[in-house]
């Protein structure tokens, strides 16, 4: 190392100086090859195993339970006013009758 | 034209592969990064896993708001180092001065175990979370004020005074150090 740490820290000091300790102080790492491929592989395989559930989670065609709401309630009303006119008309005849 | 990242990001969203990418991308950086914040290598492996299933998991909510996808990354690390903090306050645990002891194992480590180093290193443990995430910003990831401000949530111009402040400091626990006033 070139420089001792009065050079650090003297009266007045460098803050440069001190930059360029702090940059010797802390080399690069490299992270250990048996971690760097175990990790790769448990991600590959979270991955995959993530995406399908993503795929049957999203909401599928937003508008579908609208149309089938107002398909059944046409339904209903149809079959509603069907009922209460042939009601209506057996009373009718019964009124005549 | 759409940045490559950016589109790297996107097609990560589809296709694991793409992820696979952005992993050998960003690994030894993220892994630096846990690293001089936790101070030993097994603590920043954990770390540096969790930061990216995290950001596996969370990346169909990401979205680019001016933040790069290295820069979310740090945040993400930052956040589980500022946990790993303060679960390891709440118990008794291994000082940085015996962390540094026991890297002894680590082949990397034989170069830096200088006595002015590990003051350093030291004089950088007392300093606030925030503090050692710059220095960590700035010295190992050599990021610039702009981006290392938009990971942080700050301006460029309040970066550089606070990195002025941060030397500063470290200058005065140095000498203070030096002159036997902390042992």
């Amino acid at each position: 190392m070139g420089t001792s740490r009065e050079d650090i820290s003297p009266d007045g000091g460098d803050l440069e100086l001190l930059e360029r300790e702090l940059r010797r102080a802390m080399p690069r790492q490299h992270p250990a090859a048996n971690f760097r491929d175990s990790l790769r592989g448990h991600l590959a395989y979270a991955a995959r195993r993530e995406r399908p559930a993503v795929e049957i989670a999203r909401p599928k065609a937003p508008y579908l339970r609208l149309w089938w709401g107002l398909a059944a309630l046409s339904i209903a009303t149809t079959t509603f006013l069907i009922r209460r006119t042939r009601t209506a008309g057996t009373k009718g005849e019964e009124t005549l009758g | 034209m759409p940045d490559p990242e950016e589109a790297l990001v996107e097609r990560a969203r589809q296709e694991p592969a793409a992820f696979g990418e952005l992993y050998e991308r960003y690994l030894e950086r993220i892994y630096n990064y846990t690293y001089y914040r936790t101070g030993n290598r097994w603590d920043a492996e954990d770390l540096t896993a969790k930061v990216f299933f995290q950001a596996l998991n969370h990346l169909p909510r990401y979205k680019n708001r001016g933040l790069p996808f290295g820069a979310w990354l740090f945040t993400i690390a930052h956040n589980l180092v500022a946990n790993w903090h303060r679960d390891r306050s709440r118990r008794k645990s291994v000082t940085l001065d015996k962390a540094l002891a026991l890297q002894r194992d680590d082949p990397f480590a034989a170069v830096e175990r200088s006595e002015d180093y590990v003051a350093l290193r030291q004089a950088i443990a007392t300093l606030t979370q925030e503090r050692q995430h710059l220095i960590v910003l700035k010295f190992v990831e050599e990021l610039p004020n702009a981006e290392i401000g938009r990971i942080m949530g700050r301006s460029e111009g309040a970066i550089k005074a606070l990195l002025h402040r941060t030397l500063k400091a470290l200058r005065h626990h140095l000498k203070a150090r030096q002159n036997g006033h902390i042992s």
